[in-house]
């Protein structure tokens, strides 16, 4: 980039051209409205390139032309500096051949000139790479990550032209030495560190400067290598509140404060909410807790919870009713790598499973997913009086164990004191998935008023 | 084995008598739809028409084909179920832990629910929402449960 006086010249990283590798137009344009006519308008200085100019290629660096007169000279003079800033040969024809280092540029073209070669990134709830589709939508490359980052499983379209460098939490991925790129510093994410210390690791004196995250990879992101920032997202990807780095290195929870507000607790779930000094909640829209979350901030409930770090910050996600936890947290319904992904997405297609329940004398005793609900009915004939109640139909396989998961929680198993003959959890507390899930769970039932 | 058909009418042993039931729907999801008819009886009724004419005591889904199979169920007449349909709207008791917090007004069509604390004469009308086997039948029946004592 260069300042020629008010303009400034931007030089295209891809130059369009034709099939004879030749280049007809460029564009130049001033960030700063030109004034022509006593009117301020978005001016194009430059569009078009040759007219036999046969100047020398010098550095675009080394000299500074000032732009005076009319249009037509600041044109000229503008395509002259536009053609040296791209070492360009041969321009003294209309047509501008381009230089042979720009020869990628035919892998870029087809017979029709149209670009076919364009490839979309998918990525996770870190930002990270799952899935790279081309311009038909057809997978390209599919990406796993184990949590530090390390490539858990890669796979390729053997006739894909493109393969992404930009991995885990869209760093580049550096293919001989496998570090990557942060910006202030490389990770490792072989060994889960860096490979120097964060330059700012004096506000965390009791984390090593070498630690990725503070040791929490599944949720945390570090945009540029350098003191994560512990931030909460809602589901529109608004930042919500901001935990600071100077705050002791723990979990917090954001909360509806039940007036309309949020309110950030130091550690789910001490209840009432108790707002942390320093912590900033940039968000004051908020619902009044509804039956489930005032449900899910029972302390029976939630005390399972308490000690669980990843899981308490899940809680945060439960309790959280119209907001999420880290940006795009939510809005796939997924949580930890592309796999899930893909399968948490899908969550939200429909599908043939049933959630039912079945109650004795007024409590509900067991909590069910079935894709045949006459079949699962029949086969409690001749036994012991039953009344299975439907709850909820036409759900995918992940929904409907999110269903189930809710209502366990809501009515709690046997073992913990609840009603529920079931045995055993739908989906585990400690499955990353759990705080999502849940929540999915209980949005679904509130969907049919339950 | 005839296949059942909707229409017909099956007799049920209780240990106060015999039951009838009669098939008016099949949902593709819930099954058969069955109205448990009025009375119960030591022998069999000559008329299931006019049996089937009375007011039902409630309508519930049943797995009336298994039991049918399993003989659970005899068959033992017909009679013509145009007049009746699945009901639009069913209830069921909205409990947590244990907690009665009141009714849940289920759609069939589409099993949305509404909550109501207290039941209008209407809605205490309403069959309940589930699918009952038949030893819960039985019971109820051998109890005399009906939808007026229901809450």
């Amino acid at each position: 980039m260069n300042k020629i006086t008010l303009h400034l010249l931007y030089k295209p990283s891809f130059m369009p051209c034709n099939q004879s590798n030749t280049l007809k137009h460029t564009l130049c344009s001033s960030p700063s409205p030109l004034r022509r006519g006593g009117g301020e308008v978005l001016e194009r200085i430059c569009s078009k390139l040759g007219g036999g100019l046969k100047r020398a290629v010098i550095p675009v660096d080394s000299s500074v032309i000032p732009i005076e007169g009319p249009y037509t000279t600041r044109s000229s003079d503008l395509s002259t500096m536009v053609l040296r800033s791209m070492d360009c040969v041969n321009i003294n024809s209309e047509y501008t051949t381009i230089d042979s280092h720009f020869s990628i540029i035919d892998d870029l073209k087809t017979a029709n000139n149209q670009e076919t070669d364009l490839y979309f990134y998918h990525s996770d709830h870190l930002g990270s790479s799952s899935f790279i589709t081309d311009a038909d939508g057809i997978v390209s490359q599919h990406l796993q990550y184990l949590p530090y980052g390390e490539l858990f499983v890669e796979q390729r379209d053997n006739t894909a032209r493109y393969y992404t460098p930009y991995k885990f939490s869209a760093k580049e991925k550096d293919e001989e030495t496998g570090y990557s790129y942060f910006g202030v510093r490389y990770y490792m994410s072989d060994v889960s560190v860096w490979l120097s210390v964060d330059p700012m690791a004096d506000e965390r004196s009791w984390l090593s400067p070498y630690n990725y995250c503070q040791n929490n990879p599944v949720m945390l992101t570090d945009p540029d290598g350098m003191l994560d920032d512990n931030i909460y997202k809602n589901k529109k990807g608004e930042e919500v509140a901001r935990i600071p780095n100077n705050l002791p290195n723990r979990v917090y929870n954001v909360a509806p404060d039940g007036q309309g507000g949020w309110v950030v607790q130091n550690e789910p779930p001490n209840l009432p909410g108790t707002s942390v000094p320093g912590v900033e909640v940039t968000e004051k829209r908020g619902e009044p807790l509804n039956t489930y979350e005032r449900l899910m901030r029972n302390p029976v409930i939630a005390a399972r919870n308490q000690h669980h770090p990843i899981q308490s910050f899940m809680w945060a996600a439960v309790t959280f009713p119209a907001a999420e936890i880290l940006g795009g947290f939510m809005q796939g319904k997924y949580l930890f790598n592309a796999a899930k992904l893909s399968r948490y997405e899908s969550a939200t297609e429909t599908g043939a499973n049933v959630v039912y329940h079945s109650v004795e004398n007024g409590v509900t005793r067991y909590v069910g997913i079935t894709n045949n609900l006459a079949r699962r009915a029949a086969e409690h004939l001749a036994k012991k009086g039953i009344n299975i109640e439907p709850l909820m139909q036409g759900l995918s396989r992940a929904d409907a164990r999110a269903v189930e998961q809710a209502l366990i929680e809501v009515n709690g198993l046997i073992k913990n004191g609840g009603t529920l003959l079931n045995k055993i959890n739908s989906i585990s507390p400690a499955n990353p998935i759990y705080g999502t899930q849940l929540q999915r769970g209980f949005e679904l039932l509130k969907s049919i008023g339950y | 084995m005839a296949k059942i058909k909707i229409g017909d009418i099956f007799e049920i042993n209780t240990s106060k008598g015999k039951a009838y039931l009669h098939y008016i729907h099949k949902d593709s999801t819930t099954g058969e739809l069955i109205r448990v008819l009025s009375g119960l009886y030591s022998e069999r009724p000559a008329n299931f028409n006019e049996l089937a004419a009375l007011k039902e005591r409630y309508i519930i889904s049943f797995s009336l084909s298994v039991a049918y199979k399993k003989g659970i169920v005899k068959l033992v007449g017909f009679s013509s179920a145009i007049f009746f349909s699945k009901p639009k709207f069913m209830r069921t008791e909205h409990n947590i832990r244990g907690e009665f917090l009141g009714w849940h007004i289920v759609d069939t069509d589409n099993w949305q629910r509404q909550l109501v604390k207290n039941l209008t004469a209407e809605q205490k009308m309403l069959s309940p929402w589930g699918i009952w086997n038949d030893t819960l039948l039985i019971e109820k029946l051998e109890n005399d449960w009906s939808l007026e004592k229901w809450g």
